[in-house]
């Protein structure tokens, strides 16, 4: 392959491809691939690795499915997972998400998320726990799994 | 097992070797490879040209390097339907591929990475990325500078705020 000038070459030649020179799709998907932790860790790095650590197509990866429900302009899935802002949860938590919810999880059909009647008062909010019901069609066993809690404050309740 | 590439290939363009039909890449470097249409549609890439008959003459591979695309085909290889008997095998073969132990290592992975990303290749995609991502996992983020071989280009105070930021992830 020609180059403009010798120097060029040789420089080409000795460097191979560098961790910068790779797409930011490739990053995001090794990014994805570690922990929300790391991906943190990561955004330290420098100004591109912030960038793409950043981005919600990477966080997408670390946050429960029914996050989507909640997206938000003036929140990103990182602020999401790792602020849990209350407000958000407040302004959004009543009828709206759990119509979301089941629409979400109703698509899909064998998974209901469902709030459990069980809530823990704890400072200023309820936290409510979600539970992840399965039904198992063969045998009709149903297999709760608590999938987290949501803080509600006492207001809205 | 011997590789289906052969480095000297006289001839450009499609030959056919029985009833299989024979892909000619040209590496950036210009060493040219002979492989078997079937197993070089492992490459999503390759597949559309073959798709839409665009792969009768030469195929340039910008951006990989004959030793590079050597490794590829290794790759696909034995990832050929039938090639190797069984899962725990083909396991055990990837396994050189997916752990980074030094420079040179990381060097291959990183040129590999960009060749599965042009040819787009799933599976040596997502081997290589992997492979990465084990070898950042718990690092600090000198480490990680260190393994990347990359400087920070931010200035004391931005770096101070962002790992202020990201406090939660530095706590033990």
């Amino acid at each position: 392959m020609e180059r403009d000038n010798g120097e060029t070459v040789e420089q080409a030649t000795k460097k191979g491809t560098e961790m910068m020179d790779l797409p930011e799709g490739c990053i995001a998907t090794i990014i994805s691939f570690t922990s929300a932790r790391d991906a943190c860790r990561l955004s330290c790095v420098n100004s591109l690795f912030k960038s793409v650590a950043d981005s919600n197509v990477v966080w997408d990866h670390f946050c429960p499915d029914y996050y989507k429900c909640l997206i938000s302009k003036s929140y990103s899935m990182k602020e999401l997972f790792v602020h849990r802002p209350p407000d958000l949860f407040i302004e959004r938590v009543n009828s709206f998400v759990i119509s979301s919810f089941v629409n979400y999880y109703g698509a899909s059909g064998s998974t209901w998320p469902l709030f459990s009647k069980q809530r823990h008062l704890t400072h200023n909010y309820h936290y409510v726990r979600i539970y992840n019901i399965k039904f198992f069609s063969s045998n009709k066993i149903k297999q709760e799994v608590a999938i987290d809690y949501i803080p509600i404050a006492i207001s809205c309740t | 097992m011997s590789t289906a590439a052969t480095a000297d290939a006289s001839s450009s363009g499609d030959t056919t070797e029985g009833s299989v039909r024979l892909l000619t890449l040209q590496s950036e470097d210009g060493e040219v490879f002979e492989v078997k249409e079937t197993i070089a549609t492992q490459s999503v890439t390759i597949k559309g040209m073959v798709d839409d008959d665009c792969a009768t003459s030469t195929i340039p591979v910008c951006n990989v390097t004959g030793r590079t695309l050597a490794m590829v085909i290794e790759w696909w290889n034995k990832h050929e339907i039938g090639a190797v008997s069984n899962e725990k095998e083909l396991k055990e073969w990837e396994s050189q591929f997916d752990t980074i132990d030094d420079k040179s290592d990381r060097d291959d992975v990183y040129d590999l990475l960009m060749a599965a990303n042009y040819l787009n290749i799933p599976t040596l995609l997502d081997c290589c990325t992997s492979a990465v991502a084990e070898a950042i996992k718990g690092k600090s983020t000198d480490e990680m500078r260190e393994f990347f071989d990359i400087k920070s280009d931010f200035d004391e105070k931005e770096e101070d705020a962002l790992r202020k930021e990201n406090q939660w992830a530095f706590e033990n």
